[in-house]
């Protein structure tokens, strides 16, 4: 997204926990409801650390990452 | 057309989120749709539960918070393009307030300053060699231009703009390769914005600004700024030049009518004097003393009127002279000397404050001017008025005597230019009024001009159009 609120650290860190929480629930390292959890939120944080945005941060007005014009 | 861009942008955003509200909520129901399959097994649970409602509160929050961001950037965007366009409007009408040309290029250069948002500006005045022929500047002090030296004659980054009239955008104009010739005490400079401004007018010339506030550089939006701004700048430059050569004109005019004044006047005198001696010189070489002791007087006689002729002129010309006041004072004045010198008393009575184009000004005054000659020449008056009376849209001026009056009807065609009535009657009708004459053997004579007015207050005689006696 162009107007993004997301530093690059906080982009880094959904896309690794996005990436684990994927991996653990498709590799079968947690079963039963945690896997379909982590399958359907590991999602989240991957998406929201690829374009940059977060619509929590939008919400609540925070802004990790510096402003664009 | 530039004004056009952000009602466009606002309004295009506005259509796009119409679309992104239809999109996100199939989406949402779609995703929504693969959370249910996923979570079907775990549905009946209380765990399966909460996961379903953590799936649409977070769906919620993603749909809501894009539709949120999408409104303020387009309010903010919005509210950006008003703040731009009051601005924009403001350095206008301080740029259109002014009439000389040299104020307005000045107003030109600092206003633009202060709507970017800059330190420093320019603006080249562009002669038909296609050289820099003036250089007008702000944020510079005199003593700064001193020690810079000569102005710029257009090489370097001046001459791309020159050249070849296309924008420049620069973020440190030290690192192009087309900036040289920047004088060593030259104050240091980094980023620039040049534009064109393009005028219907001879006058030819380019903005520039360098140096935005806190070591910024140009943005997009700077440079349609300033380009709105040129545009409106050149509808000015266009206004003053226009009105320079309005004032030209009518300066030209009035002294196309002195010498027709001369003519008609003072050299028919010349001539009849001419006559009158040679008659004189004949009459004494045939010893009649008597016959010209008589050419002698009409000679005289001939010399007084011209004389007072001349000198009426002369008040009225001196009348019009000061600068920086209204056809009021100068009315005031002539009028005051005018009954001095005619013996003539004179009632002078002003209703509102006139409201004349300088132009219609200097035409109302000479056909005052004129009427008052008429009465001290022909009318035998003792008593004479002139009332100017503002209307909402028309100046009327009145002007009255108790003298001997006439027929205007049996005034031959060959008498009337004499009485300069024809003339009036064509100054009124060039600037656009009515000329009316009554008089009645024995009971005056009554001269009504009704003048437009512009709406407004009133116009004080620009010291450009003022003649010099």
């Amino acid at each position: 997204m162009r107007n993004g609120n997301l530093s690059s650290v906080d982009r880094g860190i959904r896309i690794c926990v996005g990436l684990l929480m994927l991996a653990a629930a498709w590799l079968g390292l947690v079963e039963g409801v945690w896997k379909a959890a982590f399958e359907i939120f590991g999602w989240v944080p991957l998406v929201t650390g690829l374009i940059g945005w977060c619509p929590f941060y939008a919400l609540l007005g925070i802004r990790t990452g510096r402003p664009v014009r | 057309m530039t004004a056009a861009r952000p009602l466009a942008s606002g309004t295009m955003t506005l259509g796009r989120l119409k679309w992104i509200t239809v999109l996100a909520a199939l989406v949402f129901i779609l995703l929504l749709e693969i959370v249910r399959r996923v979570l079907y097994p775990y549905l009946p649970s209380l765990p399966g539960m909460i996961l379903m409602s953590a799936a649409v509160f977070v769906g919620c929050i993603f749909f809501f918070a894009a539709l949120f961001s999408v409104i303020e950037r387009t309010q903010s965007t919005l509210e950006r393009r008003n703040r731009e366009l009051l601005t924009l409007h403001e350095a206008a009408l301080g740029i259109h307030g002014d009439l000389a040309l040299e104020t307005v290029l000045q107003s030109v250069v600092d206003r633009a300053c202060d709507l970017v948002g800059t330190r420093y500006g320019a603006l080249s005045v562009i002669n038909d060699q296609h050289r820099i022929e003036s250089f007008i500047t702000s944020g510079i002090s005199p003593d700064t231009r001193t020690r810079i030296g000569p102005p710029p004659v257009g090489h370097g980054l001046l001459g791309v703009v020159l050249n070849e009239g296309q924008r420049l955008r620069l973020a440190d104009l030290g690192r192009d390769p087309r900036s040289v010739g920047f004088p060593s005490n030259h104050p240091p400079m980094r980023s620039l914005l040049a534009v064109p401004v393009l005028c219907k007018s001879p006058f030819r010339g380019n903005l520039y600004l360098a140096e935005k506030a806190a070591g910024a550089e140009f943005t997009p939006d700077d440079e349609e700024s300033l380009v709105r701004f040129a545009t409106t700048a050149a509808l000015a430059i266009d206004n003053a030049h226009l009105h320079m050569r309005l004032n030209d004109l009518a300066v030209a005019e009035e002294r196309l009518r002195i010498a027709h004044e001369m003519h008609d006047g003072l050299a028919q005198v010349l001539a009849y004097v001419n006559t009158k001696a040679q008659a004189v010189k004949v009459f004494l070489k045939n010893g009649r003393p008597d016959e010209a002791t008589q050419q002698l007087d009409q000679l005289a006689a001939a010399a007084r009127e011209v004389y007072a002729d001349v000198r009426e002129s002369i008040i009225g010309l001196r009348s019009a002279a000061v600068p920086g006041r209204t056809i009021a004072d100068a009315l005031q004045d002539y009028v005051s000397t005018w009954q001095a010198h005619a013996g003539v008393e004179c009632d002078l009575r002003i209703e509102g404050a006139p409201r004349l184009t300088p132009n219609a000004q200097l035409q109302a005054l000479r056909i005052v001017q004129e009427s008052l000659t008429n009465i001290r020449k022909h009318a035998n008056a003792t008593r004479a008025s002139l009332t100017i009376e503002q209307s909402a849209s028309t100046l009327r001026i009145t002007i009255e005597d108790n003298g001997s009056g006439f027929t205007p009807g049996e005034l031959g065609r060959s008498e009337f230019p004499r009485f300069g009535l024809s003339t009036m009657r064509e100054r009124a009708e060039t600037i656009g009024g009515r000329f009316q004459l009554d008089s009645v053997p024995g009971s005056g004579t009554r001269i009504s001009v009704e003048l437009p007015t512009p709406a407004g207050p009133d116009i004080q005689m620009p010291e450009s159009i003022q003649e010099r006696p």
